[in-house]
């Protein structure tokens, strides 16, 4: 059965995150209100990267620090090309274990936020907030050339890890390829495996549009703009262990139920990830 | 009451012993005689931090009946005592988790010599009679288990302790019966072998050296299922056998 190979530092998987830093990520991201004078897009995919990224490393960290069950990459696309995407002392690296991504944040933010007090209220506490990246977005959208760069990426990854639980690939965009259509080249993505299954492409619409959000839908039928529809078809079919998963939080699953969400949060992902007991009741 | 307890535990494979987060009290075999005794295996669950500290203060909390208070506080003021990097500063703030089996023996003057079970989560005790498995508690089916019980946590949050569940059963105890309390891969493992084959309790009673867990453990854990999973799972083990005579 695939999608069942034990993650462990001895046989770790890899995550690959495809940004958008292409121009028209300076757009405003849409608001369900339609309110003006929030974040663009190129913010928000910055809040979703670093988010995505912090729950992996505390995924993974433990009380002796981090264990390396992950390695991950990040690429960037956009007017400066196409290539690994990390700043400070990660700059050029395509790969590199969790502790490396938790130890090397570009900076780490003070930021408060509101927790359960132990007596069924809410009360604001500091926490240290990790900053990766920054919101940038200029010139054209090289999907495509994303799709073929991580193809590569993983191609030698999985040549070197043959039986590791399946590399899980995010891209984040408002979808306007420039360069090529993307579509085959996430379907030759996709088709990348090691011998627990293929690979997993999810990906995550940053759209203008005041339209309400939308977590794995099942078919494009409630997906009004083009871009969606074409991240959509680009998506992997959830693992059946993952419909589990979702339908156990009570998000409606069928076998057709995709890795694609609009202008919503995919830290869920991160969330399924099985490195043992993660207990029901987890705050 | 003669009570003897026979302990043998082993750490995840691939995992060193210092990175082993079940627990037990007693912390090693013992043989006391007394008229009321009690003993707990724990999992510390593995996504959690500092998990096998709050599984050992749990095992010991039930044991020698400390409050929970009090154990949630031990644990804080011990894991705040140093600087901590970010991400492991988030998750204490998480706190840990653990599930925790209990078992209180006691002898009376009367003909019935009574026990209590309290659990939270999945470590389980089956009850053995001569040579027979009466019962099982928490958890009496192996596909039952799953990665995601509710657990018993370190910290106080409201919404955390409300959806975590104790369990609690009684029953009788007679001269020679053995509980065996077990941490969750072994007790999966155990009830499916007692539904396949109804043998598990001589299988059980045969181990008696730490040899003999560890020989068991590796060959189930290399044993591949037609789903593509091992007989059983790779994590931390824990067998406490206890018997007990009036």
């Amino acid at each position: 059965m695939p999608y069942t190979a034990e993650i462990s530092r001895t046989n770790p998987s890899c995550f690959l995150f495809l940004i958008d830093q292409s121009g028209s990520m300076q757009e405003p991201f849409g608001t369900k209100d339609g309110a003006a004078g929030g974040k663009t897009k190129a913010e928000s995919l910055a809040d979703a990267i670093n988010r995505l990224l912090q729950n992996l490393v505390i995924k993974c960290a433990k009380s002796d620090g981090i264990r390396d069950y992950y390695h991950v990459g990040v690429i960037g696309y956009g007017g400066t090309g196409v290539g690994p995407a990390f700043g400070g002392a990660l700059k050029d690296k395509e790969m590199v274990p969790v502790n490396e991504i938790a130890n090397n944040p570009m900076r780490v933010e003070q930021r408060v936020k509101k927790v359960d007090d132990g007596a069924g209220g809410l009360v604001e506490q500091k926490i240290k907030f990790p900053v990766w990246f920054d919101a940038k977005g200029e010139g054209g959208t090289p999907m495509c050339t994303a799709f073929i760069t991580a193809n590569k990426l993983l191609t030698k990854w999985l040549a070197e890890h043959p039986d590791c639980f399946p590399p899980i690939v995010i891209n984040i965009s408002d979808g306007e390829s420039s360069d090529m259509d993307p579509y085959q080249a996430a379907m030759d993505l996709m088709n990348l495996s090691s011998t627990d299954g293929q690979v997993l492409l999810f990906n995550l619409h940053l759209s203008s549009s005041s339209e309400k959000a939308i977590e794995y839908p099942n078919d494009d039928e409630k997906l009004t703009e083009e871009h969606s529809k074409v991240l959509f078809s680009m998506s992997s079919v959830l693992p059946e262990y993952m419909q589990k998963m979702l339908s156990a939080e009570g998000v409606p699953v069928t076998f057709a139920t995709r890795g694609f969400v609009f202008n919503a949060d995919l830290v869920s992902v991160i969330r399924f990830l099985d490195i043992g007991t993660r207990p029901a009741n987890l705050r | 009451m003669r009570v003897t307890g026979k302990l043998f535990w082993m750490p995840k494979k691939g995992n060193s012993i210092e990175e082993y987060e079940d627990a037990a009290y007693p912390v090693e075999s013992f043989e006391v005689d007394v008229p009321e005794f009690k003993c707990a295996v724990a999992d510390g669950a593995t996504e959690t931090s500092f998990a096998g500290f709050w599984a050992a203060l749990l095992c010991e909390g039930f044991a020698e009946g400390y409050a929970m208070k009090e154990l949630r506080k031990t644990w804080n003021d011990a894991v705040r005592q140093k600087e901590l990097p970010w991400y492991a500063e988030e998750k204490l703030e998480k706190g840990a988790y653990a599930a925790l089996v209990g078992l209180h023996l006691k002898k009376t003057r009367g003909k019935k010599n009574p026990f209590v079970v309290e659990a939270t989560g999945d470590c389980c005790i089956l009850h053995v009679r001569e040579n027979q498995m009466l019962s099982a508690f928490p958890i009496s089916k192996s596909e039952d288990f799953n990665n995601s019980p509710a657990l018993v946590c370190s910290h106080e949050f409201a919404s955390v302790d409300a959806q975590m569940q104790k369990h609690t059963t009684k029953g009788e105890w007679k001269d020679g019966d053995s509980f065996f309390l077990l941490s969750d891969a072994i007790a999966c493992w155990a009830l499916k072998r007692q539904e396949e084959l109804q043998d598990l309790a001589n299988v059980l009673q045969n181990i008696e050296t730490q040899e003999d867990l560890n020989r068991l453990v590796d060959e189930e854990r290399q044993l591949i299922l037609e789903d593509g999973r091992p007989s059983m799972k790779n994590d931390d083990v824990t067998l406490m056998c206890v018997t007990v005579c009036s």
